[in-house]
């Protein structure tokens, strides 16, 4: 007997890494040797960390386990799987599917519930992978990051702020460097700079950089913290000065607060403009440096955790009032320029560089990832808004989402049309 | 939990929570009105420093500021070295002018750094200010600082800038050498060299990770630049790091072996990815493939 599962989450070297987002499993006998009659197997959910549920149908949740029939002629059974909702890994292999056969452990693969975490519940490991993966991007200022921070300018503004795109040009841009890190270690994701709460644990020298007493002077790291030796503009450190105590939160508004924008319409708007201003303007400036204007801020790699959370954000915002469906006006209204309108290509990523799009388009395609094959290498902005298919609009066997999902924010079906 | 019952514990908790209404946190002033506060010197500072929270907040829309953003830029250079004003809403104004990189702020901090008298602004900071600007020429104002100044942070400031300026290498180098030198001027030198000239950096850094006699957070440092740069170290140097990331190397330092674990880790990442692959449990009667393969 031997049994082959075809899953679409693998990367190159077979691991396997999942989200909310369920993804169909194919099972089938292969030979040799030669199959002589249908089996029964079942798929076990066995981590002791992140968890797995199991269903027959696309489905928001499932069991435990499933038991499926593999036919003898070689036709594929098919089940689907996702990671149990609060239930994400730390580690990869603290998740696993056990395989059984007529009651007998047949094999186990092993995987991880990979999902973005609020930088404030990180474990030292899950901290200390993210940083060293970030500070191997930026490879003392000779590294890809520099693609990056140069795609967040003034010369750039008109692509990423002041209208609609906001959300989605910024979704795709934390993707970017997400898939990078990941490129160096799959085990990571962006953790979320949660700045309407105390995160006394992100503001620390092991982590992303305290305060000297000088408003004007660099956070300051222990040795053998990765972003010690930083690098942007061919410059060292990261000049940054909280203006705030990190037993505090800065004064940005809440998150109840923010999932109130919209207007009684649920507008995105009405929703997109005011949130830009607060909380994500006014998180930016509740510091002094690099990271309170727009052309310097993607020089700090807070930058990337404080989208990570402005996109949490509004992916809650969707969620809560049902705002994945292109087919909704309230979903999304056109900005009235190029790169803002729904189907519109968003550069750089696409390449252009005539009018009125900047003259330059640092990087090239956006990082692709092994456990889907969207948005592809030119991102549209439709593509960034249902990010989780939870309309189903996608094609299921390209991936069918974008790879990420918030600790907080569920996978939850929403109809296709209006 | 299932996605419908975390909505209704999600929609029980926002309806439930006693929200500040938004209209009461929200700036009264339009954009004219708070660039008017901002300029007003009558006007106390937490206004003042209020009113450019809510410029700095709204200059990321960045059309709809556009037609008030020389205002803005007006006010901000009227308070940034103005010695009348309190140290946070000068500094605040001051780097976000330098974030500009605004040519009349970067003349000032030309004037600061080269006036013998004390100012409201240190050199080192002016220094650090004018470098964010790579077309500011800054290198040379570094290069004279770091020859004449014996102020730990203007040295400092000094070979942070000059990681810009490709003829610095050996200056640098010397500086990263010098055991009489303060050592986090030595780390930033490291920094700076490895910036210049990677394989240079790591001749020089090989003796000094394995030297007891250095700081501990100096070799800290330096194997953290190294760890960040493996995958760019060529075959000789990693194998040199190899022989010596040995269990004597850390000296009893739990910093040292930290940063030396992370760069072994680095060194040796290939292996363990095939490591851990074999390692799986599984039976040669499962076989995994790829969706996106076929």
């Amino acid at each position: 007997m031997a049994i082959q599962l075809e899953i679409p989450a693998l990367d190159a070297q077979s691991r396997l890494f999942v989200t909310w987002v369920p993804i169909r499993v194919r099972v089938r006998q292969v030979a040799p040797p030669q199959p002589t009659q249908d089996i029964d197997l079942t798929f076990r959910n066995g981590g002791a960390g992140g968890q797995f549920w199991f269903s027959p149908t696309r489905a928001e949740g499932g069991n435990n386990e499933i038991t499926l029939t593999i036919p003898a002629d070689g036709t594929a059974a098919e089940f689907w799987m996702a990671g149990e909702f609060q239930q994400p890994s730390t580690v990869y292999g603290d998740a696993t599917i056990a395989v059984f056969f007529g009651g007998n452990f047949l094999g186990e693969i092993p995987g991880m519930v990979r999902v973005r975490k609020d930088a404030q519940t990180l474990t030292d490991d899950e901290r200390n992978r993210y940083l060293s993966a970030l500070g191997t991007l930026n490879a003392q200022g000779t590294g890809r990051f520099n693609d990056l921070r140069a795609m967040h300018t003034n010369e750039a503004v008109g692509e990423a702020h002041g209208r609609s795109g906001f959300g989605p040009w910024h979704r795709a841009f934390v993707l970017d460097l997400e898939r990078e890190l990941q490129a160096i270690d799959p085990s990571v994701t962006l953790p979320y700079w949660r700045f309407d709460e105390p995160a006394p644990n992100l503001f620390t020298e092991d982590f992303i950089g305290l305060n000297t007493t000088d408003a004007n002077g660099v956070a300051q790291f222990s040795p053998a913290n990765p972003l010690s030796s930083w690098v942007t503009d061919g410059v060292p450190g990261i000049r940054r000065f909280m203006r705030f105590n990190p037993m505090n939160a800065p004064a940005v508004i809440s998150e109840a607060q923010t999932l109130g924008l919209g207007g009684p319409g649920n507008d995105y708007a009405e929703f997109a403009p005011e949130f830009e201003v607060d909380p994500h303007g006014r998180a930016h400036v509740s510091f002094s440096g690099l990271i309170q204007s727009i052309h310097t801020a993607a020089r700090d790699p807070l930058f990337f955790m404080l989208h990570a959370n402005v996109d949490r954000l509004w992916a809650k915002w969707q969620w809560i009032h049902r705002r994945h469906n292109r087919n909704i006006a309230q979903t999304y209204r056109d900005g009235g320029r190029v790169g803002h309108g729904i189907d519109d290509s968003m550069w750089p990523w696409n390449g252009v560089t005539s009018p009125p799009r900047p003259t330059s388009a640092p990087g090239g395609a956006l990082q692709s990832s092994p456990v889907t094959l969207l948005p592809g290498d030119s991102p549209v902005v439709a593509q960034m808004i249902d990010y989780m298919n939870v309309t189903g609009a996608q094609d299921l066997d390209s991936g069918g989402d974008l790879g990420f999902c918030y600790d907080d924010v569920p996978f939850e079906f929403e109809v296709a049309t209006s | 939990m299932k996605a419908k019952d975390y909505r209704k514990e999600v929609e029980q908790s926002l309806a439930t929570q006693s929200n500040v209404a938004l209209e009461s946190i929200r700036p009264t002033q339009t954009l004219q009105q708070s660039i008017a506060t901002l300029a007003d010197t009558s006007a106390s500072e937490a206004a003042r420093q209020s009113a450019l929270d809510h410029l700095g907040a709204a200059s990321f829309r960045h059309d709809e500021f556009a037609s008030v953003r020389a205002e803005f830029i007006e006010a901000l250079r009227s308070i940034a070295f103005n010695e009348n004003i309190g140290e946070e809403l000068r500094n605040n104004a001051l780097s976000s002018l330098a974030n500009e990189n605004d040519p009349e702020t970067q003349q000032n901090l030309r004037s600061v750094l080269g006036s013998d008298a004390e100012g409201q602004i240190s050199k080192a900071d002016a220094l650090r200010l004018l470098a964010q600007d790579d077309h500011a020429n800054a290198a040379s104002i570094a290069n004279e600082l770091l020859g004449k100044s014996t102020n730990t942070e203007e040295r400092h400031e000094a070979v942070r800038t000059l990681a810009a300026d490709p003829a610095a290498a050996t200056k640098l180098a010397q500086v990263f050498n010098d055991s009489s030198e303060d050592n986090t001027v030595r780390a930033t030198a490291g920094q700076a060299l490895r910036h210049l000239d990677a394989s240079r950096f790591a001749n020089e850094a090989l003796p000094l990770v394995s030297n007891n006699n250095e700081s501990h957070e100096l070799r800290a440092t330096t194997l953290t630049i190294l760890a960040n740069i493996c995958d760019s170290l060529d075959d000789s140097t990693r194998q040199a790091l190899e022989n010596q990331l040995t269990d004597e190397l850390t000296g009893g330092s739990a910093l040292v072996e930290s940063a030396a674990r992370r760069l072994k880790e680095c060194l040796g990442t290939r292996q363990a990815q095939s490591v851990a692959l074999e390692s799986m449990p599984r039976s040669s009667e499962l076989s995994v493939t790829r969706k996106f393969d076929e």
